[in-house]
């Protein structure tokens, strides 16, 4: 199991410094990368995968600098936030780029693409050209190539944005069975997500970490702190609030309901629309996780 | 199987995908290009700016040894001399054009930043990359040069001038390494001042001011050609074999040192 470890890391753009003085191990698991914008975590992941040379410290793989020895990145497999794809190929063809360019090539290359792709789905549109795929299609093929690299540190830059809750639901299953056997760098904005997929969480600010521990440590500081949520439904909600105790008023058109934080709101509005509600409209009236990011 | 095969086939398969675009592309303006030549030269030699013209006469006057110069002299000429330049000029702005469009958009598209991320170093990359602008290159240049032999082989014939095609054959060939030397000139341009990529020019399949910059290297020998007649054509494509295998040896040795990972991922 390969480790990935930042020691006292500087790095940044031209002359601007964008992180400052990280110092960080990242474990089995999914550590999740919170932070404002600008606050570094795409840079972070970018020093990781051997793309940006910090200006001072190391990164480090099993103890050697990846920036003096690439053939390391071959432990590394990188998602970035745009996906990488190649509009005027095929799909096949976009996962057969990649796999010759890292070095992967035998004649069951195509086989094994064939294999993943009907674990995400897609297996249909392999033949199809990627400038015809949806936001969700796009994302789940550039997980594809992440699930055929087969390494054993993963970065993924925001991989569910914008994507619907069951697209949603199926990469943050795949990262989660993923996980038992890996190290994921997970940066996500979404605090319910962080709180659903992270075994642990780090939160940067201003290029610093401020806040690195696992999952249960960060609920166990927000304890007795309730997330306050306005959601406008047609339908009656009552008997899922009850079924998931969570206390609740109706004011003014708006159900208030107060949860714990580390219940997943998405899962808590599939429940509604499956009981026949439909929402109209949700406002995250207080969120005790967001204390931490302003702390 | 090593990184540089890999990114080579990698980028092989790319333009792969490109070849009937290409193909098509590249016949159509061979066919345009070398008819428009001929047909001008033939029924309106005064169509020519005063300074090809001028050119035109003096190198017929050379070669042919005549001083009465007719629209044959000039077509003679314009086939003999002037097509293998422009069959090189085409496939180069095909080439570059291809090539720096895909730059500009696997910049954007984040390709480049999971390549960056693969145990490949910038020097694989680069060889990728100009693996794929010469193979574009070729699927260019063959389809043009043939459709260009052919129309020039004919009209010679129809002229009764086969004597010329020597000629014809030897400005081919030595002006192929300067199609190299613009593709390398088009990565070097798009890698060290990518704003120029943006400024377009309105010329198809051109596009923008890096393509226009980079078939240098054969625009500048046909300007000389035109300003300069009396000078040998067959010099003028000798020194562009040179100057090109030159100025493409120089670019190579450079261009590793000079790109950085950042130049790659940064789109604005």
């Amino acid at each position: 199991m390969a480790s990935l470890y930042l020691d006292h890391v500087y790095a940044g753009y031209q002359s601007k410094i964008i992180l400052n003085d990280v110092t960080i191990e990242f474990d089995k698991g999914v550590t999740v990368l919170l932070g404002p914008n600008g606050s570094g975590k795409t840079t972070l992941l970018r020093v990781c995968a051997g793309i940006i040379r910090p200006i001072r410290g190391r990164v480090l793989i099993d103890r050697k600098s990846i920036f003096d020895d690439i053939s390391l990145k071959r432990y590394i497999s990188y998602l970035p936030h745009r996906e990488g794809l190649i509009d005027e190929l095929t799909c096949l063809k976009n996962m057969l780029f990649y796999m010759y360019a890292r070095g992967i090539v035998n004649r069951d290359v195509k086989k094994v693409i064939h294999e993943y792709s009907i674990r995400l789905g897609l297996e249909d549109i392999l033949d199809c050209n990627v400038s015809t795929l949806s936001r969700g299609q796009r994302r789940k093929l550039a997980l594809l190539r992440v699930l055929l690299e087969d390494s054993q540190i993963i970065l993924l830059d925001e991989p569910t944005e914008g994507l619907d809750i069951i697209s949603r639901n199926v990469i943050l299953d795949i990262v989660r069975k993923l996980s038992r056997e890996r190290t994921i760098i997970y940066v996500t904005h979404d605090l319910d997500e962080a709180l659903l997929i992270g075994d642990k969480i780090c939160v940067l600010k201003n290029g610093k970490v401020v806040l690195y521990d696992t999952k249960d440590n960060v609920i166990a500081r927000l304890s007795g702190k309730k997330r306050k949520v306005g959601i406008i439904i047609k339908g009656d909600p009552v008997p899922v609030f009850e079924k998931f105790k969570i206390p609740y008023t109706y004011d003014k058109g708006m159900w208030i309901i107060d949860i714990d934080v580390n219940i997943d709101l998405p899962t808590l509005l599939t429940e509604l629309v499956n009981h026949g509600c439909k929402i109209l409209r949700i406002v995250d009236i207080y969120n005790p996780l967001e204390d931490i990011l302003k702390e | 199987m090593s990184s540089i095969k890999g990114i080579v086939k990698a980028y092989v398969l790319r333009a792969e995908a490109c070849i009937s675009t290409v193909l098509r592309l590249s016949v159509l303006l061979g066919i345009v290009m070398s008819v428009l030549l001929i047909i001008t030269g033939l029924y309106a030699p005064n169509l020519y700016t005063p300074l090809t013209r001028h050119a035109l006469y003096v190198l017929a006057r050379e070669f042919l040894g005549t001083s009465q110069i007719s629209p044959k002299d000039i077509t003679i000429i314009i086939a003999t001399i002037f097509e293998p330049f422009f069959a090189a000029i085409m496939a180069t702005f095909i080439a570059s054009g291809y090539l720096v469009n895909t730059i500009g958009k696997d910049r954007f598209s984040g390709v480049f930043e999971v390549l960056l991320s693969y145990p490949i170093s910038i020097k694989d990359l680069l060889v990728g990359l100009i693996m794929f602008s010469i193979y574009i290159a070729a699927l260019s240049y063959i389809p043009i040069t043939v459709i260009t032999t052919g129309i020039v082989v004919t009209t010679l014939s129809y002229l009764s001038s086969p004597q010329f095609l020597n000629l014809y054959i030897d400005l081919t060939l030595l002006l192929l390494p300067s199609i190299i030397s613009c593709i390398l000139i088009s990565i070097l341009i798009v890698f060290t001042i990518p704003k120029i990529i943006r400024i377009k020019t309105g010329l198809l399949p051109v596009q923008n001011l890096a393509t226009l910059i980079s078939i240098l290297p054969i625009l500048v020998p046909i300007l000389i050609l035109n300003i300069i007649p009396t000078i040998s054509p067959y010099i003028i494509a000798l020194l562009t074999f040179a100057s090109s295998i030159a100025l493409s040896v120089l670019i190579l040795l450079i261009l590793p040192r000079i790109i950085r990972p950042l130049e790659l991922i940064i789109t604005s």
